[in-house]
């Protein structure tokens, strides 16, 4: 028999189960034997200067941060799936213009039950309730900008917040955020201070020299049309969506 | 499956896993933090070993996602302070940043799979959770393993040389 191969040394060394051959081989061959010393003795040398690069890190920190995160998106998300920003626009406004188109017309009709329906309620809006309460209209700021760079500086920003960065045509930078957040602007900047989400951010596609910082730190930053990520984002297939730890 | 049970079993090894796979303090605490948290979202459940393989494979599509849109750009010899309890001399201190930093310069001169490949199974898992981490068949992962062994301590041990 041939000596052992690399494969099968190292698989001998790691607990890994071989064929018989080869660990009779083992018995009989020294030149695979001081192999296999070498790769013991290589492990034990890899291990070493892996755990050289270890730091300490603060668990209980970590702790309260994942259940911070886990109550921020039970939170936000109501336990399912979110749905993107750019979908629940168009489908509820199909949904509105034809409820709107179907109800003129048929209240149009003399003798309809639409019509009747419609003069037997006041015309007057519902009175908000705790089973319909009234819709909360996110607050935001809409900018025009030629070239970059475009910057946008989120402050304050709660733990937990979802924040949805689209790239959309035009020539305009735009902040969207819970009632009660405030917004300024500048020369190709933009500053929101937020009191709470979801948030979205939307960045001129045409503009190669972007870059959206939360609570001083960069999230993304878009340079010769490369996207670079400071913090991880959710996989989004219809974005890029980052939740503040 | 208890929170603060499985989060104090599970963390740290995956911190240290994520902070030797990408050389970053921040990013290793922000991707365990959130693979962590998918864990208890998506509510998995299994063996201990298997929570843990989950988690590690989690992190590494994570780190490997986040690191492919920036163009496969790992950050280069970060260097952060050393944290430790015991006093340290300080030529100790610095015997300990330079081989830190050789080690970091071995890793991140491998090609990714490489590198996942070599920290998973020093983070003690097996064969067969490594090529299923890693998406190569179970009986490739010796021989590749020995090839990202050998790439690692060479370039350790040229980095040790006087330039």
């Amino acid at each position: 028999m041939s000596h052992l191969t690399e494969r099968t040394i190292l698989e001998l060394r790691d607990g890994v189960p071989v064929d018989a051959d080869a660990s009779a081989h083992l018995d009989e061959c020294a030149v695979c034997r001081t192999a296999l010393e070498e790769a013991e003795a290589r492990s034990v040398d890899i291990a070493s200067a892996l755990t050289d690069l270890d730091e300490g890190f603060d668990v209980a920190s970590a702790r309260e941060a994942v259940a911070a995160r886990l109550a921020g998106r039970a939170t936000t998300a109501g336990g399912g799936r979110r749905p993107s920003a750019r979908a629940p626009f168009w489908t509820l406004g199909r949904a509105a213009t034809f409820l709107l188109l179907t109800t003129g017309a048929l209240s149009a009709l003399p003798g309809s039950p639409v019509r009747d329906f419609i003069s037997s309620r006041s015309l007057d809006p519902p009175a908000p309730s705790a089973l319909m309460p009234a819709p909360i209209e996110p607050v935001g700021m809409r900018m025009s900008v030629q070239d970059g760079p475009v910057i946008v500086e989120l402050d304050q920003v709660p733990p937990g917040t979802s924040i949805e960065v689209l790239l959309v045509p035009g020539s305009s930078v735009a902040v969207r955020a819970a009632p009660g957040s405030s917004f300024s602007s500048a020369q190709g900047r933009m500053q929101a201070t937020i009191v709470g989400g979801p948030v979205t951010v939307e960045f001129p596609d045409a503009i190669d020299e972007v870059s959206l910082t939360v609570n001083g730190r960069t999230y993304l930053s878009r340079k010769d049309g490369n996207l670079l990520f400071g913090f991880a984002p959710e996989q989004d297939p219809e974005g890029i969506r980052f939740i503040v730890p | 499956m208890d929170f603060n049970t499985t989060f104090d079993e599970e963390y740290l090894p995956l911190v240290r896993y994520c902070h030797r796979l990408s050389g970053d303090r921040d990013t290793a605490e922000d991707v365990a933090q959130e693979a962590m948290v998918r864990l208890f979202e998506h509510g998995v459940e299994g063996s201990s070993a298997g929570v843990r393989a989950w988690l590690f494979k989690t992190a590494t599509h994570l780190i490997r996602d986040r690191y492919r849109v920036e163009g496969n750009r790992m950050r280069l010899l970060r260097e952060n302070p050393v944290m430790t309890t015991d006093p340290e001399t300080p030529d100790a201190a610095l015997e300990r940043t330079e081989n830190r930093a050789r080690a970091r310069r071995a890793l991140d001169a491998m090609p990714a799979r490489d590198r996942e490949m070599l920290l998973m199974r020093y983070s003690g898992f097996s064969y067969r959770e490594i090529a299923d981490t890693v998406d190569v068949a179970a009986t490739s992962v010796g021989t590749l393993l020995a090839r990202a062994e050998h790439r690692f301590t060479s370039v350790l041990a040229a980095a040790g040389e006087p330039a």
